[in-house]
């Protein structure tokens, strides 16, 4: 698919989906009005606390409460006009009305990682293409079914029951070359919007894979167990399950610790101490 | 069973804990007959190793009986009934790492891999029983061990030869041989050893073995004078820190050029080679401005010869300050270190043994119960009663 492209968004949805970027001059398209990226609830919050801020520092009437009249000033002008400059430079959009698509691109989580696998491409690909390998290497993905075209596919996340219990939704292949490349996204309706892509590529020191996911938190209940369950740091634990991938690829399991012994610390066990419970055997000296 | 476990800094106990399962189809679980306590477990009971959690069961020097395989075990290679020896560092036979016989450098044995590329870029190796940054396995201090990727990592012994002399090839004897063999040793060279402990006894026979001209073993004189008096007995010239100059020596044995290879077998808990150095490091590590005292790779870059070799088979875990850089450039240093890569040296160590060129069990002092572990942790960290090596008997 080629498509001309102008904005920044396009580029890097292009980026991401594989397509090829159209060479040579580009008609070039009027700058965008910047569109409204500020949430509802969050402008009026910000409106208010912004005129309070600067009504409190032109009140001090010194340098400390011109600078608070300054930044209430902002935050008022930030609300009034539901466009907030510093979420434009960082690519945030919190008013809703868009496409799983455009959120993905506007304020998705991007994750990557990259891996040296010792086995082919064909069979890296071939892992990765059947689709209900995945739970084997991605730790909270209960299953994926296909859906019989094989191009769509049913995704299961296990979930607590307060959030029905599973996380659900389908996906499409967007791109599939066999031994080189796998991109994949959700459809419309999905509970978490995501995608991913994994490409192969032959090295001296085996099949160089580099994936790439990203999602979208949604709003509310599913949003909040999902915050939960990635923690702080939803890289990490994202990362972690890829790196599952390299494990299965090359010793064909994944080491676990569960089950291992484990002391308690507070059974009757003799305790070392540097205070010496013991004595040095008579005629040693420290 | 009985395991030594790690409670807090200072605070060792054996406890009562349930026995090992085959947790993977590829574990095999080993009866142990003789398990060591090595001098890196002394940085676990000092508290210098950060990522210890209360319970931990800690020891990574074992040998014993397989007595269980789990059913993807390749029987070809290992089966119930086999003697082995089973490496510290955990290794999974399949990765760029492990095919270059980088053992200690695994990419997929750590399950815990974000804290060592927080700690260190990359994440090393799983290693038994050695704080969550390695992995957190359970650690071979114990009657029984579950070895992971068990066809691999269980390294099979014979029958004919005593415990004594091969329980070390899991980790002293081939660290103080890696310490001594990635140098390049040449039969012109001078080795200045630091450290008499297990290792360096370990890595003085290496350097003899491997041809040097000329080994010097450094270490206090008035603290463990039985352990000069070993690495005499080996056939190194000592010098003993706490009455001569260091420098001063070594400058002399090597006819003012300096060793060719200086080697740090002391690793983070050095004493410095003076009170004021110390003093510097004792400070500088309670305000947490550095994690070690690392007075003895200053004092091996002080000393080596231009264009020499630092090898460094002590133990590092964090960040250390005064290093000197300066000389390291302009005198044109390499620097050899790593965790051992204990699978690529067994077999030729082993060859070694059975020719009767090492005999690694001179190092036993003590031979204790698994339940006197405190004890011998005891006398082992204060160097009280000669002791040099502590073997626990996992079976008395």
């Amino acid at each position: 698919m080629t498509m001309a492209y102008s904005t920044r968004e396009d580029i890097q949805r292009a980026r991401f989906s594989g397509e090829k970027l159209q060479q040579g001059p580009q008609p070039r398209r009027q700058p965008q009005r910047q569109f409204q990226n500020v949430g509802e609830g969050e402008r009026w919050t910000s409106l208010a606390s912004g005129a309070i801020l600067a009504a409190l520092g032109l009140v001090r009437n010194d340098t400390v409460g011109y600078v608070m009249a300054g930044i209430g000033g902002a935050l008022a002008y930030r609300g009034a006009s539901g466009n907030c400059p510093v979420y434009s430079a960082l690519g945030i959009n919190q008013n809703q009305n868009a496409t799983p698509q455009q959120r993905l691109n506007r304020r998705g989580v991007r994750v990557t990682q990259t891996f040296t696998i010792n086995k082919s491409p064909a069979e890296c690909y071939r892992f990765w293409r059947d689709f209900k390998n995945l739970p084997r290497i991605m730790t909270h993905l209960e299953r994926v079914t296909d859906m019989g075209d094989g191009r769509r596919s049913h995704w299961v996340v296990k979930a607590p029951a307060i959030v029905g219990g599973t996380v659900e939704w389908d996906a499409e292949i967007t791109d599939d070359q066999p031994d080189k490349r796998i991109a994949w996204r959700s459809l419309e309706g999905s509970d978490v919007d995501n995608a991913g892509a994994v490409s192969f590529e032959q090295s001296p020191r085996g099949t160089i894979a580099r994936v790439e996911m990203r999602y979208v938190t949604p709003a509310g209940r599913i949003g909040s167990w999902i915050s939960t369950l990635l923690g702080e740091n939803p890289d990490r634990v994202i990362r972690e399950d890829l790196r599952n991938f390299k494990r299965i690829m090359e010793i064909g399991e994944l080491l676990t610790l569960t089950g291992q012994p484990q002391g308690t610390c507070a059974g009757h066990g003799r305790e070392y101490t540097e205070k010496n419970s013991y004595m040095p055997p008579p005629g040693v000296t420290r | 069973m009985k395991a030594t476990v790690w409670c807090a800094p200072y605070k060792v106990k054996v406890e009562e804990v349930p026995d090992p399962k085959i947790l993977n189809r590829r574990d095999a679980i080993v009866r142990l007959t003789s398990t060591c306590i090595c001098g890196s477990d002394l940085h676990l009971v000092d508290g210098f190793v950060p990522f210890m959690k209360p319970g931990d069961v800690i020891g990574h020097e074992p040998m014993g009986i397989v007595e269980e395989v789990g059913p993807d075990v390749d029987s070809s290679k290992l089966k119930k009934g086999d003697r082995v020896i089973v490496p510290f560092p955990i290794g999974c036979g399949e990765c760029w790492f492990c095919r270059n016989q980088l053992w200690s450098c695994c990419d997929n044995t750590n399950p815990k891999p974000y804290l060592g590329e927080e700690m260190f870029g990359q994440a090393t190796a799983g290693i038994f029983g050695y704080s969550h940054l390695t992995g957190g396995y359970a650690g071979a201090q114990a009657q029984y061990l579950r070895v992971p990727i068990a066809d691999v990592n269980c390294q099979k012994m014979p029958t004919d030869l005593d415990d004594h002399k091969l329980v070390f090839l899991s980790d002293i004897l081939p660290t103080g041989y890696m310490a001594a063999q990635h140098c390049n040793i040449g039969p012109e060279d001078v080795v200045a050893i630091w450290g008499c402990g297990p290792v360096g006894q370990f890595t003085i026979q290496s350097a003899k073995l491997l041809g040097a001209r000329i080994v010097v073993a450094i270490d206090n004189g008035r603290m463990v004078p039985e352990r000069l008096e070993m690495a005499r007995r080996s056939g190194a010239i000592t010098i003993d820190n706490s009455s001569e100059d260091v420098y001063e020596r070594l400058l002399d044995i090597s006819g003012g050029i300096g060793p060719d290879v200086c080697i740090d077998a002391v690793g983070m808990e050095a004493h410095g080679s003076n009170a004021l150095e110390h003093v510097y490091d004792k400070v500088k590590t309670w305000t947490f401005g550095e994690t070690e005292r690392p007075a003895v790779i200053r004092q091996c870059i002080e000393c080596v010869r231009k264009c020499g070799t630092v090898s460094i088979p002590g133990v590092y875990g964090g960040l250390s300050d005064k290093i000197p850089v300066g000389a390291l450039m302009n005198k044109g240093l390499t620097i050899k270190t790593g965790q051992t890569h204990v699978h690529k040296y067994v077999p030729e160590l082993l060859e070694f043994i059975k020719q009767g060129r090492i005999d690694p069990s001179f190092v036993v002092t003590h031979r204790v119960p698994l339940s006197e572990a405190p004890h011998a942790y005891h006398i082992f960290r204060e160097k009280l009663d000669g002791c040099i090596k502590v073997v626990l008997d996992p079976a008395a």
